[in-house]
């Protein structure tokens, strides 16, 4: 008896096991895309000592940093502040902001930087809010501010801000963190990812920060803020295909990761030769 | 009367927008641990030219792979193949392998690598199949196969993330060969190699096939973790990542270490 329904547990644990199989199997497969297909080559996280700060090279490539300034070009009007729930224009910031991704306007040059920062922060794009571009052109700043408010605004969990221009290194224009110590210099595809809200609502107040003046040139930031909850429409239609293209051979002369070697011809009676030798 | 219709317009339009965050007052939003806080310094993905394979370096620690191996070291038992619907042991693999992560035996130290898995894959990490651990000692070797094949066993496999556990010199030989890609990947501690299995039409991508290399001289043995992913739950994983809230800043100190363009305040650029 013993064995009988030990047998049949098993025969029980081996169906449920597989029963995803047979769901799809019924269902048909949908296939989700594959991010790591759709990173840019040199993609680079380095977590910035232990301040939480995360700093991310080649988040974006030069192309879709052109793409998104271009995008953003036409639509720039001043920069406003929040204060007391009201948005007003103040010296308090001077720049110019263009929203380029809300319900309305649903560009799919954004798209890339949206599904990016959610497969890094764990949530769906969706729970991104509207995505604004910042220009400060010469003699542009912010002073010190955190990107959370109290209430409804304070709900902002993590902040990504990339950087779409290089800036040379005496042009300005550097983030700086004065609790932290930090002082970012902008350069074309870098992101930098914080944390402003805790899941319980307890708030990182060190994240205080500021954009210092831009001397020389122009300076173009996305600010990418995520919540607990959806704030955009379903991006489903925008993504990528997940198709991936036939890899193609390698032709000699690429520029090769390191421990990686082109073997465009094979030894003969080596174990090149014996691995795919019919057997 | 005309500012007071505009104020109430403006607050009906906020209370709109507001509506997920009151629910959320309500009934408080599950917020999942984020991937990013649990990446190893140096996490760097890379291209292998047009060939579709992806190199992840520094996807283990150094830590995380020694503990790998030493938790399939005791069950290795010869690994086996999969012919015609059935797993038998076959001379064109004639490695040792062990399950290191499954349904019944769930360490809470892989989570944090099943969670940057299912980050590059787009799925839950609880679509990831057991995880493989195989050892290739002198002379032993995996002759040229798909990932994925027609069935049950195997089906599916939307990618495949093969981590390298140990470092092997090139003159030691145990490369991953793809012919038809014309590369080797020689084993690097840390290193992950990814490519894609299977398309949204069930299509596979034959010029993945691929071959495990033989490390040659004595002493030297290759380990490697296998992950797959497939695109419907696998198992149930009990574990989960701790949030990452205790992780509160403090000022950096020196400039030592810094990436170039980031530096302290009281740099003058």
């Amino acid at each position: 008896m013993h064995q009988l329904t030990a047998r049949l547990r098993r025969l029980y644990r081996r169906m449920t096991d597989r029963r995803g199989y047979f769901g799809a199997r019924l269902l048909g497969i949908r296939v989700p895309v594959f991010p790591l297909m759709h990173l840019p080559d040199g993609f680079q996280v380095e977590p910035l000592g232990e301040t939480g700060l995360t700093l991310v090279e080649r988040f974006c490539t030069a192309a879709e940093a052109a793409a998104v300034i271009e995008l953003a070009r036409g639509r720039l009007s001043e920069s406003r502040i929040t204060i007391n729930g009201r948005q007003v224009a103040d010296d308090y910031r001077r720049s110019q902001t263009a929203i380029v991704y809300d319900s309305f306007l649903r560009h799919p040059a954004v798209v890339p930087l949206l599904l990016r920062a959610g497969m890094l922060l764990g949530l769906p794009a969706e729970h991104a809010e509207a995505v604004f571009v910042t220009r400060y052109a010469a003699d542009g700043y912010y002073k010190p501010h955190a990107d959370f408010a109290v209430g409804f605004d304070g709900d902002r969990l993590y902040t990504v801000l990339v950087y779409l221009n290089d800036l040379s290194a005496d042009a300005g224009g550097a983030t700086a963190f004065d609790e932290l110590n930090v002082k970012v210099r902008p350069r074309c595809g870098r992101a930098l990812i914080w944390t402003n809200t805790n899941p319980d609502g307890s708030r990182h107040f060190e994240t205080r920060h500021a954009a210092l003046p831009v001397r020389t040139g122009e300076k173009w930031v996305v600010q990418l803020w995520f919540r607990s909850y959806p704030m955009l429409p379903a991006l489903k239609a925008e993504e990528p295909a997940p198709q991936a293209a036939p890899g193609q051979p390698l032709q000699g002369g690429e520029n090769l990761p390191r421990g990686i070697e082109a073997v465009l011809e094979i030894p003969p009676d080596s174990d090149y030769e014996r691995a795919f030798e019919p057997r | 009367m005309n500012a007071l219709l505009q104020e109430l317009k403006r607050q009906l339009r906020q209370a709109w927008y507001r509506r997920r965050y009151y629910r959320g007052q309500v009934w408080p939003h599950a917020v999942p641990p984020q991937p990013l806080g649990y990446l190893p310094p140096g996490f760097r993905v890379r291209q292998v030219a047009a060939t579709g394979l992806r190199v992840v370096d520094h996807f283990v620690t150094p830590e995380e792979a020694k503990w790998l191996i030493n938790a399939a070291r005791e069950h290795l038992a010869r690994s086996t193949v999969v012919v015609d619907g059935r797993s038998r042991q076959d001379s064109g693999r004639t490695s040792a392998n062990a399950v290191v992560f499954h349904r019944y035996a769930q360490d809470p130290k892989i989570l944090p690598l099943l969670a940057r898995g299912a980050m590059l894959a787009g799925v839950p990490p609880d679509h990831a199949e057991q995880i493989y651990v195989s050892r290739y000692g002198p002379g032993e070797l995996y002759h040229g196969h798909f990932d994925t094949a027609p069935g049950f066993l195997t089906a599916d496999r939307l990618c495949t993330l093969l981590v390298y556990l140990n470092d092997l010199e090139p003159a030691q030989g145990g490369a991953t060969y793809f012919r038809d890609l014309r590369v080797a990947v020689q084993p690097r501690l840390g290193r992950a190699v990814c490519w894609t299995n299977t398309n949204p039409d069930g299509s596979t991508h034959p010029e993945t096939a691929h071959a495990a290399l033989p490390p040659h001289g004595a002493g030297s043995e290759k380990w490697v973790a296998q992950l797959w992913f497939r695109p419907y739950r696998m198992h149930r994983i009990r574990g989960r990542l701790a949030p990452l809230q205790a992780r509160t800043g403090k000022p950096l100190a020196s400039h030592a270490g810094l990436p170039d363009g980031v530096s302290t305040l009281d740099d003058s650029r």
